[in-house]
């Protein structure tokens, strides 16, 4: 590989670009010649988070590297930022000595190293290169998965609402791959998916009714524990379908409880229906989803989501 | 810098560390060393201000802020002494701030005078 550049799968080169972010001059400037004299990246310099996202529109880099503590929105903000539009631009941050503490709370917050000030030049070049060689590969995934036009998921899920967390954020995961909506509609369709989940296992399989609820969490929880190990509701399970393509995507969930008369539900557009849990699931699904239809006596519902007209 | 000791500036900044950080590269030293000449007024008169107007905040703004260029530039005796200000500053109490602001500028003062030859001198390989 030619010094400076990483090789794209057409054999090409491409300088790699390296936005340094941090308000003292002599320090990002340190960092970016440390860089520049060891790796031959291009440098390009922001003195806050928010210098580096005007940066970011106008031609985002392979990497970021920034200091924590900045008046203008500081490490953490951009961090986040970062991570909300552009969630393949991996950003390392640059700590002080002994903050240690505050590095890990970023860590967790998204970013993907950290580097001390101190001897700045004997973690740098080599964490930068790590970093780039990892993102590399996730976007080189991203770029194959963008090829995906049709997928179709079988899940069988326990009553356990530990799982449905992870498999909404699994489903998620398909309308980036897929471009179909933005992050709104991702957040929409996953909220949808939560609510459908929970119910197939609270009221359809644990049978647990919503109107315990009005009386707060804990003798619902309380009893649908209770039911979670004895029979017939323990032996019943969650079934859940999503049949993806480049136009819509389709979930249904389905449970083995008794089912219910959708029709006896609470009119959910009616606003005094609103404070009711059970009705404020069923309007959130209406709401956020393209289709909505319940099948099979009520232990059925198939969740549209259209391609919305901005995405492509 | 010649290699003969000069009293109270040969550890001031250590020239040698900075240029190996920068693989040997005199003219990007500096540069460095230039910017911080233009930015060191600006951030020491910020300190100046904060102990005049007893306000620990800005103290440890400023103070931290002039630690870190300072520590990148391997002045670590100026470095200690505004970090010694920044943790008065963060104790919220600014007692003693006038001897300790004494200090840093006795050690930025030595480090201007070290930083002369250094600003002219030819340091490539």
């Amino acid at each position: 590989m030619m010094r400076g550049t990483s090789t794209c799968g057409d054999g090409t080169h491409h300088t790699v670009r390296l936005l340094v972010v941090d308000d003292q001059v002599v320090e990002r400037r340190l960092a970016g010649a440390i860089v520049e004299r060891a790796l031959g990246w291009q440098i390009v310099y922001a003195d806050s988070g928010r210098s580096a996202l005007a940066v970011m529109e106008h031609e985002p880099p392979q990497l970021i590297l920034t200091d924590l503590f900045m008046p203008a929105m500081d490490g953490f903000e951009l961090v986040a930022a970062v991570r909300r539009r552009w969630p393949l631009v991996p950003v390392v941050l640059m700590t002080a000595f002994g903050s240690e503490e505050i590095a890990l709370k970023a860590l967790r917050a998204g970013a993907a190293s950290y580097v001390p000030k101190k001897n700045l030049a004997d973690v740098l070049p080599a964490t930068m290169e790590q970093v780039l060689s990892v993102a590399r590969v996730e976007q080189h995934e991203r770029r194959m998965l963008g090829g995906l036009h049709h997928a179709e998921l079988h899940f069988t899920l326990e009553n356990d609402r530990a799982l449905i967390p992870p498999l909404v954020a699994h489903l998620q995961q398909y309308l980036d791959y897929l471009s179909l909506c933005d992050a709104t509609g991702r957040t929409r369709v996953g909220v949808a998916l939560e609510e459908a989940l929970l119910n197939a296992m609270y009221h359809g399989n644990l049978e647990v009714s919503s109107d315990l609820r009005q009386q707060g969490d804990e003798p619902f929880y309380e009893l649908a524990n209770q039911r979670r190990r004895e029979p017939p509701y323990r032996d019943r399970q969650v079934r859940c379908v999503a049949r993806l393509s480049r136009d819509e995507v389709a979930y249904s969930v389905k449970d083995e409880g008794p089912g219910f008369d959708p029709n006896s539900l609470p009119d959910p557009t009616d606003p005094a229906n609103l404070e009711r849990i059970g009705g404020r699931g069923l309007l959130l699904v209406r709401t956020f989803m393209d289709q909505v239809e319940f099948a099979a006596g009520g232990q059925q519902i198939t969740m549209v989501k259209k391609r919305e007209p901005a995405s492509n | 810098m010649s290699d003969e000791p000069r009293h109270g500036i040969h550890k001031t900044i250590d020239a040698e560390a900075l240029l190996a950080q920068l693989d040997g590269d005199a003219a990007t030293m500096r540069e460095l060393l230039a910017l911080y000449t233009g930015e060191a007024p600006e951030l020491q008169a910020a300190i100046r201000t904060a102990v005049g107007a007893n306000n620990s905040e800005a103290l440890r703004r400023a103070a931290h802020a002039l630690k870190g260029t300072l520590a990148s530039i391997t002045a670590t005796r100026a470095s200690a002494a505004a970090e010694r200000l920044e943790a008065l500053a963060r104790g919220g109490t600014l007692a003693h701030a006038a001897a300790l602001l004494a200090e840093l500028e006795q050690e930025l003062e030595h480090l201007r005078l070290a930083l002369e030859p250094l600003l002219t001198e030819d340091h490539s390989p």
